[in-house]
């Protein structure tokens, strides 16, 4: 059995009895803060997310009649189509990079599948 | 002939010589019996996969330590008493220049247990890999990651009752929070006696979590309620993200400054996650650093588990009492949940509280597994995320709970 060794406040409470107290005590004590802790956690996080979302409710309000405005008349039609064109580069690339994945996944081809994406087409 | 017999007589005494410094002459019958327990841990580390990146070198230290005349580790270097009768002051914290002038590598490893360093830094790298997005999205898991610390609570109690001392008692009831790490750091500053046996208990039942949670889980819980099916999380925005770790570190830091350092570390490895401008640091937080410490905890707090401190009747109790402490928390863990089953109308399913005990990923497992035998669609998994991922936080804050009334 192990030796009771008391060195500590704890040392006072020295019969059966009283340890049983402080033990009991401790116990309420403990399970009582780590739950008043992470409640407290709890509403912090509810706050923060009211507030966060709050915000960003009323800019998408804000921002939903902007958006019905013709923005594509202020758009400079050379600079819409070579952004177009650059952003249909990576999605070509990116398809590419999974279909060559993909098929050397299943085995059916190696490295050099021999297949090529000429061109997409937004619908 | 003299000539002959004097090369025998030579010979023999080389040999007898080497006999008296090898092993087999060395060898006693209790570090025979811890020998065969580290085979034992061994084979549940490779063969049945028992939590195999930490058991794994638990177990071999445990074996290097008890190999006779190996010399690995001094655990002496680190006892109060030899510290004191060496005449340094009170509160060293080891024999600085027998460590120093005859240390072995394993004591100094086992520096990291003793000064609290590896635990946190386990931390950080846990933190740099959790998502708290389930819990952000679902706030009131975080109760249910409180509940389930009960356990560590009840069995310190019913530790003192079977006569450990309150620190003994604090060390083997964190036992029930299912964190190793957390066991580990409360353990080498109240009873580092003890460290072997908690860290090999704790490990063990992390491992032996798809086996213990179940049935309890079943038992206090009817199939209308395992049949419940959560509604789908919000998406938890950026800035959510990153303010959780910062919040969280003040609150527990104002409230229980003791579960700063393992909470802090948590939570800054978290943050450099979801700041998104530290990549580097979350690979070498998560992967590199994370993997080196995980050998040196494991080696050197294996290595502690010597024969004298292990082989006795106490390590007996720790383990009976570390499955009670576990079983006590995943019961508490559900028993909140079925409340929290009532309050909300049926809208969560009680077996997600079991997933409160730190063990994660596979606590949040169990429940996906357990509900999904009573109904194939359901899948708990993101939900019990939340409770899981809280669970480390409540038992790192109970942590420093019983460090702050204790230490």
């Amino acid at each position: 059995m192990p030796i009771v060794s008391l060195t500590h406040w704890t040392q006072q409470f020295s019969t059966p009895g009283e340890q049983a107290f402080l033990g009991i005590t401790m116990m309420l004590v403990g399970v009582l803060l780590v739950l008043t802790i992470l409640v407290l956690i709890s509403f912090a996080v509810g706050l923060m997310s009211n507030l966060i979302s709050k915000p960003s409710k009323k800019e998408s309000e804000n921002t939903a009649p902007i958006s019905k405005q013709p923005e594509v008349v202020k758009q400079n039609p050379i600079v819409s189509a070579q952004a177009a064109a650059g952003n249909d580069q990576a999605v070509i690339a990116a398809i590419a990079a999974a279909v060559q994945m993909m098929m050397q996944n299943e085995g059916s081809a190696g490295a050099n599948a021999g297949f090529r994406i000429r061109s997409i087409r937004r619908v | 002939m003299q000539t002959i017999i004097t090369v025998f007589q030579a010979f023999g005494e080389t040999i007898g010589r080497l006999w008296d410094v090898s092993g087999f002459a060395n060898m006693q019958l209790n570090q025979l019996g811890m020998i065969l327990i580290s085979f034992v841990l061994l084979y549940l580390a490779i063969a049945k996969k028992f939590e195999p990146l930490l058991l794994l070198p638990i177990a071999f230290g445990m074996m290097m330590s008890n190999l006779p005349m190996g010399g690995v580790i001094h655990m002496e270097f680190f006892s109060p008493d030899y510290i004191k009768e060496l005449g340094y002051a009170d509160g060293t914290l080891f024999a600085v220049n027998e460590l120093i002038s005859k240390g072995g590598l394993l004591d100094f490893l086992y520096l990291g247990v003793k000064l609290g360093i590896y635990p946190p830094l386990i931390f950080l790298g846990i933190g740099a890999m959790t998502d708290f997005g389930p819990l952000l999205a679902n706030p009131k898991s975080l109760i249910l990651g409180a509940a389930a610390q009960f356990g560590i609570f009840l069995t310190f109690l019913g530790a003192l009752f079977l006569g450990f001392t309150p620190d003994q008692a604090a060390s083997i009831g964190i036992i029930g929070g299912a964190d190793g790490p957390t066991a580990i750091f409360v353990t080498k500053t109240l009873a580092p006696e003890l460290l072997g046996a908690i860290a090999v208990a704790a490990y063990s039942y992390m491992a032996l979590v798809p086996v213990i949670q179940p049935p309890i889980m079943r038992a206090l819980t009817s199939k209308k309620e395992r049949n419940v099916v959560m509604g789908q999380l919000r998406e938890v925005s950026r800035k959510e993200r990153i303010l959780f770790p910062i919040i969280v570190t003040v609150i527990v830091a104002l409230i229980v400054p003791d579960a700063l350092t393992l909470v802090g570390m948590l939570m800054l490895g978290n943050l450099l996650k979801e700041s998104g401008v530290a990549e580097r640091l979350v690979k070498t937080a998560s992967n590199e650093l994370m993997n080196i410490i995980t050998i040196m905890l494991g080696v050197s707090v294996g290595a502690t588990a010597t024969a004298e401190t292990f082989l006795r009747v106490e390590t007996l109790m720790i383990i009976v009492l570390g499955v009670i402490a576990f079983g006590f928390s995943t019961a508490s863990g559900v028993l909140i949940g079925k409340v929290m089953y009532k309050v909300t109308g049926g809208k969560i399913n009680p077996l997600i509280g079991s997933a409160g005990v730190s063990a994660v990923p596979m606590a949040a497992r169990v429940s996906q597994k357990v509900g999904q035998q009573e109904n194939p669609n359901n899948f708990l998994l993101m939900h019990a995320m939340g409770p899981n991922v809280a669970g480390v936080i409540g038992s790192a804050v109970a942590a420093g709970i019983l460090l702050a009334l204790l230490k």
